[in-house]
């Protein structure tokens, strides 16, 4: 109608891709869109942070991006199986307001991964996705929780191009 | 529906609680609707709660016009942005689009200082600035109704408007952030001020509050020398509807007089814009001088505080209000404000009819001409504001605000008698310090025959 500027969010994606590669994150290993010419379907490898249970991980994920952006958030997904309260083991679900009603326009893609990289540290598991070990944390069992979560870290770790 | 022993499974359960928390109402209509008469409003509450009857019923006498705002959750805000564009539009001055620009783009700092990335925002600020020029140059065309048209097609794009808001959300969380001192007391006990704008005020879908309408109200519109009033339209008692209005302020701290004013009617959990009869029509006048707070620059504003609050009082009063475009005569009636706080004296107009009555042609929310401030004569504190009945544009004489100007001379005094006709103490006397000479009154001449020959007749 009147301007197109915000209508799409291609401009908007690129401005943040450049910003990623000249500014990188340090919550990830690497981060684009799939291929050049689907801009709206990004993937990510996510670091685990050291001195926690998630130390060593590589997960990757999967970043679906709205027609809407930025006005809307993007859907991201753990690929990667991760033994976490607030993700589905399954498939790959995080629990994060900031992925949902939180959401806010100022906020960008890295922004969001970097909250999810803390989402692994200040887990909530009054709000599980992942019962288990949800249940473990509840019940005070933090060795046990640890032993399991380090478990998966290490089993499920992505290795993608890097072992290729 | 299912029998009493009929108890859903967790699964079921689950599957309604996700039904439910993701169940969106579906909204209808456009983002900002057409201005229409507010009477559809009294409509629209005639078969409802009889508080909601009373308190519409007297809307569309005082807020002639209004426009819809879509309830998709960002009713509040996109109510406020359109009507700030609105306000200026009404100003119809190229300059105050420029001064506004210059001044948002100035807060690019405070922006930046709470961590907004300008490359992030700038997309938001700039579809801002692109809808200020563009309606900028269709008001310095002479085209205002382009211009109006202008304003109502973007603010119904989805993308303008989001942005738009989206703009004036973050720069409400700068403020609130820069302010914390203001803002931190009507907080929940506890609550972060970092934590409150992420979770209340950032959120592209989350709905205006009352802190942070202050706070929208501090950073735009009062800055900008707007003033904003809010109708709660609610089921509280009363007869009225509660109004609360936040007032720009000059540089010395005194409230502007009279400003344009952002007119917004809230029911709970909804907003929609009103409108008066005298922001509907185009301004005939030039409008007084008006002022924006650009900078904290010195101003040439004479503030007038007294008849402000006043022009306020009367325009609550129900019935005095013209209805209909035809009404509209220059204001005959004057604003007379003897004492510092004549609302005590105001509000002693307690019943009204429902039905908004046809009033005399007088308009009480007056601009700044129609406001002549007199002199006060000791004594005349009788019943402020002095109307003359009177129909035609005629000014009044301002002997005809004297109390008792008519009844005074009309009838001669009964008790007179021929020595003290005579004397110095009769007015008509040119010795009489008030000397008013006799005037032929058939009226009373009529009424004492009338009389008189009444009196024959019943002896």
């Amino acid at each position: 109608m009147s301007s197109s500027r915000s209508q799409t969010p291609t401009k908007r994606l690129l401005n943040e891709l450049q910003t990623y590669q000249s500014d990188p994150n340090d919550a990830l290993v690497e981060l684009g869109p799939v291929s050049d010419n689907e801009l709206t379907h990004w993937t990510a490898v996510m670091k685990g942070v050291p001195g926690t249970a998630y130390e060593g991980g590589r997960w990757k994920l999967d970043i679906r991006i709205p027609s809407n952006y930025p006005n809307a958030p993007p859907e991201v997904k753990f690929v990667t199986r991760i033994c976490h309260p607030n993700v589905n083991f399954k498939t790959g679900e995080i629990c994060l307001d900031l992925l949902k009603t939180s959401w806010s326009p100022a906020y960008t893609i890295t922004t969001t991964l970097t909250s999810i990289q803390q989402l692994l540290t200040s887990a909530e598991p009054d709000s599980p996705l992942n019962v288990d070990i949800a249940q473990l944390f509840r019940l005070g069992d933090f060795v046990g929780a640890e032993a399991l979560i380090r478990y998966y870290t290490e089993s499920e770790r992505w290795e993608g191009r890097q072992s290729v | 529906m299912s029998g009493p022993a009929y108890t859903p499974t967790d699964e079921e359960l689950a599957h309604l609680q996700k039904l439910s928390s993701e169940f969106e109402p579906e909204v209808t209509g456009p983002l900002v609707g057409e201005r229409q008469s507010s009477s559809a409003i009294t409509t629209e509450y005639a078969n409802a709660d009889p508080v909601y009857r009373v308190k519409t019923a007297a809307l569309p006498s005082k807020y002639s016009h209004y426009r819809t705002c879509r309830g998709d959750g960002h009713c509040g805000w996109r109510a406020i942005a359109f009507t700030y564009f609105e306000a200026l539009l009404r100003l119809g001055d190229r300059n105050r689009f420029l001064e506004e620009e210059t001044r948002l783009r100035s807060m690019g700092n405070l922006l930046n200082s709470i961590g907004f990335q300008e490359h992030l925002y700038e997309d938001f600020a700039d579809e801002c600035f692109d809808l200020l020029r563009k309606t900028e140059s269709l008001v310095s065309a002479g085209n205002d109704e382009r211009a109006a048209a202008e304003l109502l097609a973007s603010f119904n794009d989805v993308g303008v408007s989001m942005a738009i808001i989206t703009y004036f959300k973050l720069l409400t969380s700068a403020w609130i952030q820069t302010h914390p001192n203001d803002f931190a007391p009507f907080l929940d006990l506890g609550q972060d001020i970092r934590q409150y704008c992420s979770t209340q005020i950032e959120p592209s879908v989350c709905e205006i509050d009352h802190v942070g309408m202050s706070a929208l109200a501090e950073v735009l519109v009062k800055q900008a020398g707007f003033a904003l009033e809010v109708l709660y339209l609610d089921r509280s008692a009363g007869e009225e509807i509660n109004t609360y209005r936040f007032d720009p302020v000059s540089n010395d701290g005194l409230p502007l007089h009279n400003p344009p004013t952002l007119r917004l009617l809230y029911r709970p959990g909804h907003y929609d814009i009103l409108y008066k009869m005298e922001d509907v029509q185009q301004p005939a006048i030039p409008q007084a001088p008006l002022h924006v707070a650009l900078a904290d620059y010195a101003d040439e504003f004479v503030p007038m505080p007294t008849s402000r609050g006043m022009s306020d009082v009367m325009s609550l009063i129900p019935g005095m209000y013209p209805t209909g475009l035809g009404q509209n005569w220059p204001s005959v009636s004057y604003d007379y404000n003897p004492s510092p706080i004549p609302q005590p004296q105001m509000a002693a107009v307690p019943t009204y009819t429902s039905v908004p009555v046809p009033t005399t042609s007088q308009e009480y929310v007056n601009t700044a001409h129609h406001n002549v401030p007199l002199e006060s004569p000791v004594g005349m504190s009788l019943n402020p504001p002095m109307t003359i009945e009177r129909g035609g544009p005629f000014r009044p004489s301002m002997y005809e605000l004297e109390p008792g100007f008519q009844s005074n001379h009309s009838q001669s005094l009964p008790f007179q008698t021929s020595i003290f006709r005579n004397s110095h103490y009769n007015t008509a006397h040119f010795l009489n310090p008030d000397f008013q000479p006799e005037e032929w009154s058939p009226d009373s001449e009529y009424v004492t025959g009338s009389r008189s020959r009444h009196k024959s007749a019943s002896q």
